[in-house]
């Protein structure tokens, strides 16, 4: 049996295990669900503020979920349908440029095609599609961290990138 | 449908070194790549976690105490049990009090239905919660006792102490004189080192542990019990005092010889014939100021 030795989070050991552990990927998860606009970061630092405040109510298994869901909430109070904008810096790994003149101005267009396609996913896709992609994580770990199943995310992260094909096939 | 399932666990980073290849050569890959590597650009806002960990606006460690059952707490509500217990145990097993006004009797009964009825001006005590195993009870004044039978009965006065184990008597003490009276079964009367027991309608009245008097007393109940007061050869200042209490007034005497005794009865109902009673048999005459009565020679 894996019995938890603290029951809720408020020793400031525990609790800034936790911050280390999830600030980046509830940040990042804010960020890829509603882009830059409704500030992730402070959406995530305000989600740790009510876990501290609420720490006695919480254990340490829950803190996750309780975070994401605060952190979550939070963003939908501010969320107004707006496009969700995200900042696409240059593509890292550009290789040796040796493509002619009207290729890069293909990927050029590719570019804008893909980075408004991605906006336009659904939020779950969205999500699923950039932890897979950006920070490189596996099913698994995406599935962890949503709390969903492997099969779950495979299905959004395919189905945004069909989606995205679909997208640039269509011209 | 082979190449769906490639680009799923290319997806999911878990083609083999030769799966890749086969991916790599068709002509998806380079679209999948690019898609891939743009989508990569989308790179969340980098942020030292640390830094904003210490820049996070909460309160140090608040180390309160987590269980509601701490040693301070626990010690608290045993100081308040403790409390209510000794409040509970004092009350409980305070003496029951009964005291009578002038020209007032009362009845009670005793919690194995002894019962008593008190005389005016009377105090009597007894514990409640004891009771079974203790039938004591204190008495300044005068009162009637019809007794259960059950264990010894002791009635205390300053006095004398009077025992019995079953029985009607009646009691009174009145200026350090003790007056009982046996009306049924036996009484013990001790008082310093003088012991009599009485027998049925026997009274025996004794002042300063020494017995005065003795005689047969031939009534089946006090005669206050049904509202008057009766004396044989009774020194009149005692008259005089009885009268007082029953009628809560105060009397003077002027030039009466007190000490003279009396025998003779008053009522409780009306005063002026009770006055009568009391002085015409003496010779004496009675005028009034208010509520003081002054009685004296004619």
């Amino acid at each position: 049996m894996n019995r938890e030795l603290q029951d809720n989070v408020c020793k400031k050991e525990i609790f800034d295990a936790i911050y280390t552990k999830y600030a980046k990927n509830i940040s990042d998860f804010l960020y890829y669900k509603y882009g830059s606009k409704l500030h992730p970061q402070d959406k995530m630092q305000e989600a740790f503020i009510k876990l501290w405040e609420n720490c006695k109510k919480v254990t340490p298994s829950k803190a996750k979920s309780f975070l994401f869901t605060t952190a979550n909430n939070l963003s939908i109070n501010e969320y107004n349908h707006q496009k969700v904008v995200l900042k696409f810096n240059e593509s890292p790994q550009k290789t040796i440029n040796h493509e002619t003149p009207e290729f890069l101005l293909r990927e050029k267009e590719h570019k804008i095609k893909i980075e408004n396609a991605i906006a336009s996913l659904t939020e779950a896709e969205r999500v699923a599609f950039l932890l897979n992609r950006v920070e490189g994580k596996r099913f698994k770990e995406v599935a962890a961290l949503l709390d969903i199943s492997v099969k779950a995310v495979e299905k959004r992260v395919y189905g945004a990138l069909k989606k995205i094909r679909k997208q640039i096939d269509g011209i | 449908m082979k190449e769906e399932s490639l680009i799923r666990k290319w997806l999911d980073y878990d083609l083999t070194p030769e799966e890749l290849k086969v991916l790599e050569g068709s002509e998806d890959f380079q679209t999948l790549q690019h898609i891939s590597n743009i989508a990569a650009g989308a790179k969340a806002p980098e942020f030292d976690v640390a830094a904003s960990l210490a820049a996070l606006p909460i309160s140090q460690p608040k180390e309160k105490s987590q269980s509601i059952f701490t040693i301070a707490t626990l010690a608290k509500i045993a100081a308040v049990l403790v409390l209510a217990l000794g409040v509970y145990f004092y009350t409980t097993t305070l003496d029951t009090n009964i005291q009578t006004q002038f020209a007032r009797t009362e009845s009670v009964v005793l919690p194995d239905d002894s019962s008593v009825i008190i005389n005016a001006d009377t105090e009597l005590s007894f514990n409640k919660s004891a009771w079974k195993t203790n039938r004591n009870l204190s008495l300044n004044g005068e009162a009637y006792f019809k007794v259960a039978k059950g264990e010894k009965f002791t009635v205390a006065t300053p006095g004398g102490s009077i025992t019995v184990l079953g029985t009607q008597f009646n009691v009174k003490y009145r200026d350090d004189k003790l007056e009982v009276t046996c009306y049924e079964g036996s009484v013990k009367v001790s008082a310093g080192t003088a012991t009599i027991v009485l027998e049925p309608t026997h009274k025996v009245i004794l002042e300063n542990n020494k017995i005065i008097k003795k005689y047969k007393d031939n009534t089946n109940a006090p005669t206050w019990i049904a509202g008057e007061s009766t004396f044989v050869s009774v020194p009149y200042i005692d008259v005089i005092r009885e009268f007082e209490r029953q009628y809560n007034v105060t009397i003077e005497t002027h030039d009466v010889d007190v000490a003279k005794l009396f025998t003779g009865s008053f009522k409780h109902q009306d005063i002026e014939i009770a006055l009568k009673t009391i002085i015409s048999p003496m010779q004496l005459i009675v005028t009034k100021e208010g509520k003081k009565i002054i009685i004296s020679s004619e």
